[in-house]
C-alpha cells in the first residue's frame, strides 16, 4: 500500500514497505493480561500432593479470631482452594481497618471483591491529561518501589515506558538498560527493550539484543521478534530455520506461535514467495494478537485472498486498533478509522505511527484543526523529532491564521537530517502560509517547487496532495487556475493510492463549484 | 537448646485392651501455654511490638540451635510456634514439631522428597521443583524462608508465600509455569516488591528502615540470594539475624520505634 501522506501534512501513518510484527510494548499488567507472556509450553504438575488444610480449618473454627483467620487465609490461597476460606474472609472484611492491609487484601481475593481487567484500554483516552511537564503519578509510584527493591527487572521496564511516553528517553533508555543487565533473557524485557530502541532509532540494538538472549530460540515470541527486528533492520534473520521448526513443532500452543507466523509470513512476502506468504499469514490469524492482525490487513492491501474482515474469531482480538483504524481508512469511514487511530494511540502512546494517522484524519479529512492540534502536541512529547508532526503542527497553525507559529515550527525541522518527503511538505505548508497571507505568486512559487520535488520523486501520492492543497487555495481567490489544478490532479490520481484521494478530489471540485457561482 | 520444645519422655501405648499389638508410640513434650497465634490474639495480652520482635529473636535462636546440630527444620510455621509464660509480663517462644526435620547422616522417612513441610507455607523454590544440588543450602534457604514468613505473620497475620502469590499474575502461578525457575524469577521478584511493600505499610514508619531489608533478606524469591548479604549458607547462616533481632528487639523495649 502506498503511504498516505499529503504535501500539507505529510502524515506517515502507514509504513509503505516497512512495516513489520515488531513487538508491543506495554506496561506489565496489560502485557500480562493480553496473553503474551503466558508460559508457551504445556504447563509442569509441580505439586506432589494435594495441600492439607484440614489443621487450619479445625483451629480457624475452634478459635475464630484474626490470626487464625489469616493463617487459614494464607494456606488456602497458596493450596487454590480458597472456598475454605470464605467465612474467614467475611470476618476479615468486618473488622476493616483493624487488620493489616495485606490481610484485607487476600481476604478481598477470596471473596472475589477485586476483579478487574486491563485488555482493553477503556476508550477514554484524555489527550491533556498526559503533559510533559506534569509530575507523572506512575513514574512517581514506581520509583518509590524502586528505592525498596531495585533488583526488580520488570518494574524498571515500566518505568521506562512511562519515561517513554513523557519524551524522557535517556531516562527511559538507562531504565531499559538496567532492567537487560538484570533480566538478560527474560520475554517481557527483551521485547520491551527491542521496542524501545526502534523508537530510539536504534533498531541496529534491537536486533543484536535480542539475537544475543541467551535461549532465545525456544520462545516463539522472542524468534517472531528476531526475525521481525532483523527485516526493520534491513539485516538477515538469524533464527529463520529455527523459526519453521518452532511451527512444525506441536508442543506449543497456537497463540505462541501467531506472531511467528506473521513474521515468516512477512518475510516471505518480501521474498516474493506469494503463496507460502498467504499461508503463513492466515495461520497467524488462528488465536492471533492485535499485532499480527495489523500485520496481516498491512499486507493484505496487496494481496488478494488475505481478508482481516474483523468477524467470527478475528472479532473477538483484544485491542485490534491499528487494524481497525486501517480497515476503516480503506473503506473511507473516516469516523471509525479516527476513533481507532486514537485507541490505537491510547494503547501505543510514545509511538509516533497512530498520532500520525489519528492527526492526517482530523487535520486534513475532518478539517477539525483544534483536535489535530491537540494530538500533535500529544505526539511531540513522545516524538519531539518527528518531521511529520511538526509538519502537522504547521499546517493546523497555518490553516487557522497563526502565520508566525507555523513559520517557526517549519524553521525547526532539520532538513539535512530529513526524507526526501520532508522537503516537498515543508515547500508546501509555505505556500499554504504565503496564499493565507495574500502574497498568492510566492504561495504558487512554493506549491509548484514542492509538485516538482514529489515528481522527482515518482511519489504521486504526495504530487496529488500538493496539487489539491494548492487548487484549493487558488479556488478562494476565484480565478480558473484551480480548475486546471484540478484536472491535473485528477490525472495524477489515477497512479496514486490511498481511498482519501478521491474523497478530496471530490471535496475539491465541490469547492470550486461553490466558490465559482 | 532451650528455644526448642523439650521432649520429656516417650513409650508405647497400648491404644485397645483386646488387642496386645495395638501399641502407639508417643512422644511427651513439655507443656506451652498457647500457641502464637493464641497469644497475638489474646484480649487481655495485646502483645507489643518489642513482644513480637522478641519472639522473632526467640524463634531464629531456636532455629539457629537446630541448624548448631545439623538439623534443619524445614516445617516452620505459626502453629508450631509455641509461648511459655513465665509470669504475665515476661514469655518464651520455642519452635516446635520437628516431625519434618532434617538431620544430616540420619536417615529419615522424609529423606526423599523434595519437600517434606506443609506445602501451603513452603518457600516458592520448592513450589517449582526447584531444586539446588547442595542438600544444606537448599535446607537451609528454606528454613530462611519460613522464618521470614514467621516474620510477615507476626506483622501482616498473612504468610511471604502468600501475599506473594497474591502479587503474581495467575499465569506465573506453579501449576500454570512450564519454563524454569529462572524463568519465572523476574515475575516473582516483580510480585516480592509489592508484597514488601505491603509488609512495610503493617509497620510503623521509624521500624521500616530496620525490619524491611531483614524481610527482603530471609523471604527472598531467589533461595541464591537469601540470607544476610555475605554470608554463607550454612549453619551459620542466621547469626546475624540473631543479633538483628536482638538489638531491633531492645530498641523497641526502649520506645524508639514510637
Amino acid at each position: 500500500m502506498r503511504q498516505p501522506v499529503d504535501t500539507n501534512n505529510m502524515a506517515a501513518f502507514l509504513e509503505d514497505r516497512n512495516r513489520n510484527v515488531i513487538p508491543r510494548w506495554r506496561d506489565f499488567r496489560s502485557t500480562v493480561e493480553l496473553g503474551e507472556l503466558n508460559a508457551s509450553a504445556p504447563t509442569i504438575d509441580h505439586t506432589d500432593a494435594v495441600p492439607d488444610l484440614s489443621s487450619v480449618l479445625d483451629d480457624w473454627q475452634k478459635h475464630k479470631t484474626v490470626s487464625f483467620a489469616g493463617d487459614l487465609i494464607s494456606a488456602a490461597l497458596v493450596s487454590g482452594n480458597v472456598m475454605v476460606a470464605r467465612e474467614a474472609s467475611e470476618f476479615v472484611i468486618t473488622l476493616a481497618d483493624n487488620v493489616s492491609p495485606s490481610l484485607r487484601s487476600l481476604a478481598r481475593r477470596v471473596l472475589d471483591l477485586d476483579s478487574t481487567s486491563s485488555l482493553d484500554t477503556g476508550g477514554h483516552f484524555d489527550l491533556s491529561n498526559i503533559n510533559a511537564f506534569r509530575p507523572s503519578p506512575e513514574i512517581a509510584n514506581i520509583r518509590k518501589r524502586l528505592v525498596e527493591y531495585p533488583s526488580n527487572a520488570i518494574l524498571w521496564v515500566d518505568l521506562a515506558y512511562f519515561y517513554a511516553i513523557r519524551g524522557s528517553i535517556e531516562r527511559a533508555e538507562r531504565a531499559i538498560r538496567i532492567a537487560l543487565n538484570l533480566a538478560p533473557a527474560n520475554r517481557f524485557v527483551l521485547r520491551s527493550a527491542a521496542r524501545f530502541f526502534i523508537h530510539r532509532d536504534r533498531v541496529d540494538i534491537a536486533h543484536d539484543l535480542i539475537r544475543r538472549a541467551p535461549g532465545y530460540k525456544t520462545d516463539p515470541w522472542l524468534v517472531a521478534a528476531e526475525i521481525a527486528v532483523a527485516m526493520s533492520a534491513e539485516r538477515t534473520p538469524w533464527a529463520t530455520k529455527d523459526a519453521f521448526a518452532l511451527l512444525g513443532d506441536d508442543k506449543f500452543a497456537t497463540h505462541h506461535l501467531s506472531e511467528l507466523s506473521s513474521a515468516l509470513g512477512t518475510l516471505e512476502f518480501r521474498n516474493g514467495r506469494a503463496n507460502k506468504a498467504k499461508k503463513l499469514l492466515r495461520r497467524s490469524l488462528i488465536q492471533a494478537t492485535d499485532n499480527s492482525l495489523a500485520q496481516a490487513q498491512w499486507i493484505s492491501l496487496s494481496m488478494n485472498g488475505l481478508s482481516t474482515e474483523m468477524t467470527g474469531e478475528l472479532s473477538q482480538i483484544p485491542r485490534p486498533y491499528e487494524a481497525n483504524a486501517g480497515n476503516a481508512y480503506v473503506k473511507g469511514d473516516w469516523e471509525r478509522s479516527l476513533q481507532a487511530a486514537l485507541q490505537w494511540l491510547e494503547d501505543q502512546p510514545f509511538s509516533s505511527r497512530p498520532a500520525s494517522m489519528a492527526v492526517y484524519l482530523a487535520a486534513v479529512i475532518f478539517e477539525n484543526f483544534s483536535q489535530a492540534e491537540q494530538i500533535t502536541n500529544f505526539g511531540l512529547i513522545a516524538n519531539p523529532r518527528e518531521h511529520g508532526l511538526h509538519i502537522s503542527l504547521a499546517y493546523c497553525y497555518a490553516s487557522t491564521g497563526r502565520f508566525e507559529k507555523a513559520i517557526a515550527e517549519l524553521a525547526m525541522i532539520d532538513k539535512s537530517t530529513a526524507d526526501e518527503w520532508v522537503h516537498a511538505a515543508v515547500d508546501a505548508n509555505f505556500g499554504l502560509v504565503a496564499f493565507r497571507q495574500g502574497r498568492s505568486d510566492e504561495g504558487r512559487s512554493h506549491y509548484a517547487e514542492a509538485v516538482r520535488k514529489a515528481g522527482l520523486l515518482r511519489d504521486k501520492r504526495t504530487q496529488v496532495s500538493a496539487l489539491i492543497h494548492w487548487a484549493s487555495e487558488e479556488a478562494t481567490l476565484h480565478n480558473n487556475m484551480a480548475e486546471h489544478l484540478l484536472v491535473e490532479a485528477r490525472e495524477v490520481a489515477k497512479g496514486a493510492s490511498g481511498s482519501d484521494i478521491p474523497f478530496l478530489l471530490t471535496r475539491l471540485a465541490g469547492k470550486i463549484a461553490k466558490e465559482n457561482k | 537448646m532451650d528455644r526448642v520444645v523439650k521432649a520429656i519422655g516417650s513409650g508405647t501405648a497400648n491404644v485397645d485392651p483386646e488387642n496386645p499389638f495395638a501399641l502407639v508410640p508417643y512422644l511427651i513434650f513439655e507443656a506451652a501455654d498457647a500457641d502464637i497465634r493464641v497469644h497475638l490474639d489474646d484480649p487481655s495480652f495485646a502483645p507489643s511490638l518489642a513482644w513480637k520482635l522478641r519472639a522473632m529473636h526467640h524463634v531464629a535462636t531456636g532455629i539457629k540451635q537446630l541448624h548448631g546440630a545439623d538439623i534443619v527444620h524445614q516445617d516452620l510455621k505459626p502453629s508450631n510456634v509455641l509461648v511459655f509464660y513465665t509470669n504475665r509480663l515476661l514469655s518464651i517462644s520455642k519452635v516446635a514439631d520437628l516431625g519434618r526435620a532434617f538431620r544430616s547422616g540420619y536417615p529419615s522417612p522424609y529423606d526423599e522428597q523434595l519437600w517434606a513441610g506443609d506445602r501451603n507455607y513452603a518457600p516458592p523454590e520448592v513450589l517449582y521443583s526447584f531444586v539446588d544440588p547442595d542438600w544444606a543450602k537448599r535446607r537451609i534457604a528454606c528454613d530462611l524462608y519460613m522464618l521470614g514468613g514467621l516474620l510477615s505473620f507476626l506483622f501482616t497475620q498473612t504468610t511471604s508465600i502468600a501475599t506473594l502469590l497474591h502479587s503474581l499474575p495467575l499465569q506465573f502461578w506453579p501449576g500454570n509455569w512450564a519454563g524454569t525457575y529462572d524463568d519465572v524469577l523476574p515475575y516473582l521478584s516483580n510480585a516480592f516488591s509489592v508484597s514488601i511493600g505491603g509488609f512495610a505499610e503493617a509497620l510503623p514508619t521509624k521500624l521500616r528502615q530496620d525490619l524491611v531489608p531483614v524481610f527482603d533478606q530471609l523471604c527472598h524469591p531467589d533461595p541464591r540470594k537469601r540470607g544476610f548479604p555475605g554470608v554463607a549458607m550454612n549453619r551459620n547462616a542466621l547469626e546475624k539475624y540473631l543479633s538483628k533481632f536482638d538489638l531491633i528487639a531492645a530498641r523497641a523495649a526502649a520506645g524508639r520505634y514510637q
